[in-house]
């Protein structure tokens, strides 16, 4: 992979200290308590206490006005919060904040980008923005348009992109100074199929590196075959945390399963959990039909989500 | 890791010359420049005795100030049109928010967008030299009054620029925003005049009692920051606008003072070494427009600064 992960030599030495350290327990990246962001008479974010865990691929879930950009906005150290506690990698938003911003790139869900600059002088701004040393610049960038599949286009104006390419170039804006943790909120909102796919599997490739990412979206299929766990709110509060089958399990939710057979004839059938649905695929199977299909229809993030929230917008 | 140039100046730089508002600015800006320059110097030149070398000077001066006001003016009206969107055009454009999360500091990126401003200004009055040169040539400028000129200029410039960007913090529109900087910039300029002939008015409706308007009234405005600046030695003509500005300013102070007690304190007496009002009046406007610049200029770098109690 491009040398360019290295930490930047931008970085606050106690952050990479920090960072560096053994530690016995490793710091979640995200641990909130209590968190609450009131504007007025409008609760925005009410009690929400959350752990996100290192190295993980974490998708808030909500409906609009469910308060993730809020909560976001606060991870990103935009927004003070009203009351309660936060931590991201360890470091308090309000008072290391600048050195939470060295190791943390935030992607808004608008996507605003300045439309008279070529795509290196836009990057090239980024790393500057970061004091990240000029010599330094050429590689990072060239490295980062690599990763986002852009380089054809490094010295296109960035009106002259599509609306997909936008998106990667704020992603790769978001990576310029190689943080540990990233938060995209909405990324893959107003984007093609095929562009999904591709930040999906982006997504993928800038985790396996070792970064945490904490991603919000409508789209919960993309949410579901990309995270690997989730939490889900709405007015506010948090209404479940957790890798998703787990939180299924826990709500006691029933899995749904189609049953094909080989005489043509078809039916669904219900399991609580993997103990019974083992034992229905038994039972069919030993039964008189032959079996050729036995699909779980796991309705996954989507099911999870109509469960547990109840369409309550603010 | 050495110290490089702002990174917001570099990019506002780029583009603003890269936009096409910067160069038509700068067109309007030699059009008006160049028809007043041509005006007057036909008004003026026409049955000159070329021998005459005070006549001569005369029109160089009278060209000279007529060109610095009139680039003044044209200053004074470009600002907050070119500054107004600095920073309202970053949230209009959702642009905003990725350049917080940097580790730029808000001052920076207030201070990137002013020094681009100022680069600007630099252009539009290295683009005027020619014009100043035609006075120049015909006497009664010296060089001093050049560079003195180009200084007041700049600095007139810049610090409405670092105005303008406080009011650019203050909405989410480059409409609004625009709206709010000429308004101020009318109050800050026009209304220094206003008030004070609003209140000379008044004074002598009463019969011209004991409450002569204070000639400080008349300092915020730039334009006596430039006339007091520029107008240079008493022994020239007085038959410029900027040296008529001048003398109707340090009337003024002799006659009120400038705090407009002059009655109770028998007379006003503060003369510098040139027999001219102290405090010069060009030291008080100044003083204005660092306060009030600097006012804004704290406030805005205290609107940008996160994180905050609620998205601005």
């Amino acid at each position: 992979m491009n040398d360019f992960f290295a930490p930047p030599s931008g970085l606050p030495v106690a952050s990479l200290v920090m960072l560096d350290e053994p530690v016995a327990a490793p710091v979640p990246a995200v641990q909130t308590l209590g968190l609450t962001k009131r504007y007025g008479a409008l609760l925005a974010v009410d009690d929400l206490s959350l752990t996100v865990p290192r190295g993980s691929i974490f998708g808030l879930i909500g409906p609009n006005g469910a308060g993730k950009s809020t909560t976001f906005a606060m991870l990103a150290t935009l927004l003070l919060p009203t009351s309660g506690s936060l931590r991201v990698l360890g470091l308090d938003p309000e008072f290391d904040t600048r050195g939470l911003r060295s190791v943390m790139g935030y992607m808004p869900d608008n996507l605003g980008v300045y439309d008279n600059l070529r795509v290196d002088e836009y990057l090239t701004f980024f790393a500057s923005a970061y004091r990240i040393p000029r010599r330094e610049h050429a590689d990072l960038i060239s490295g980062l348009l690599q990763l986002v599949e852009l380089e054809v286009k490094q010295e296109a104006m960035v009106n002259s992109l599509s609306r997909g390419m936008k998106q990667r170039l704020s992603l790769a804006r978001a990576l310029v100074h190689d943080p540990e943790l990233l938060i995209l909120d909405e990324p893959a909102s107003g984007l093609d199929p095929r562009a999904r796919v591709e930040l999906r599997d982006l997504i993928r490739s800038l985790n396996s590196l070792g970064k945490t990412i904490i991603i919000s979206s409508h789209i919960l299929a993309e949410l579901e075959e990309v995270c690997t766990d989730v939490a889900i709110m709405e007015a506010g509060r948090l209404l479940a945390s957790g890798p998703p089958r787990t939180i299924l399990a826990e709500l006691g939710g029933a899995r749904t399963i189609r049953v094909r057979y080989a005489d043509g004839g078809s039916e669904t059938v219900t399991a609580t959990d993997d103990e019974d649905q083992a034992a229905v695929l038994k039972r069919l199977v030993n039964g008189e039909r032959a079996v050729v299909e036995f699909v779980e229809e796991s309705g996954g993030l989507e099911q999870l989500f109509l469960t547990i929230t109840r369409g309550i917008v603010q | 890791m050495s110290r490089s140039l702002n990174p917001v100046l570099a990019r506002e730089v780029k583009e603003r010359v890269r936009g096409g508002r910067a160069f038509a600015a700068l067109t309007v800006f030699l059009v008006f420049l160049t028809l007043t320059t041509w005006v007057t110097y036909q008004s003026r030149i026409a049955g000159i005795d070329p021998s005459d070398l005070s006549r001569r000077s005369t029109t160089g001066r009278v060209l000279f100030e007529w060109t610095l006001v009139v680039m003044v003016l044209l200053i004074l009206f470009m600002v907050p049109g070119l500054t107004a969107g600095a920073v309202a055009g970053e949230r209009e454009r959702q642009t905003l928010l990725p350049l917080q999360v940097t580790l730029l500091r808000p001052s920076s990126i207030l201070l990137g967008k002013a020094y681009a401003s100022l680069a600007f200004l630099a252009l539009m009055t290295v683009a005027a030299l020619p014009l100043f040169a035609v006075a120049y040539r015909l006497g009664g400028v010296t060089f001093l009054d050049g560079i003195l000129a180009i200084v007041s200029v700049l600095v007139v410039g810049f610090l409405l620029a670092v105005m303008v960007l406080g009011i650019s913090t203050v909405t989410k529109r480059v409409q609004t925003a625009t709206l709010l900087a000429y308004g101020f910039t009318m109050l800050f300029s026009a209304g220094s005049f206003i008030a004070f002939g609003v209140a000379s008015i008044v004074d002598d409706a009463r019969g011209g009692d004991r409450a002569d308007p204070p000639a400080l009234l008349l300092t915020p405005n730039p334009l006596v920051f430039l006339a007091d600046a520029t107008a240079g030695r008493s022994d020239v003509s007085a038959e410029g606008p900027v040296r008529g500005l001048r003398d109707f300013v340090d009337r003024s102070a002799i006659d009120n003072g400038w705090l407009g007690r002059n009655d109770f304190a028998g007379g006003f007496d503060r003369f510098d070494d040139d027999n001219r009002p102290a405090p010069r009046a060009w030291m008080l406007s100044l003083g204005w427009q660092l306060l009030f610049a600097g006012l804004l200029f704290w406030w805005s770098s205290r609107r940008l600064r996160t994180p905050a109690e609620s998205e601005r």
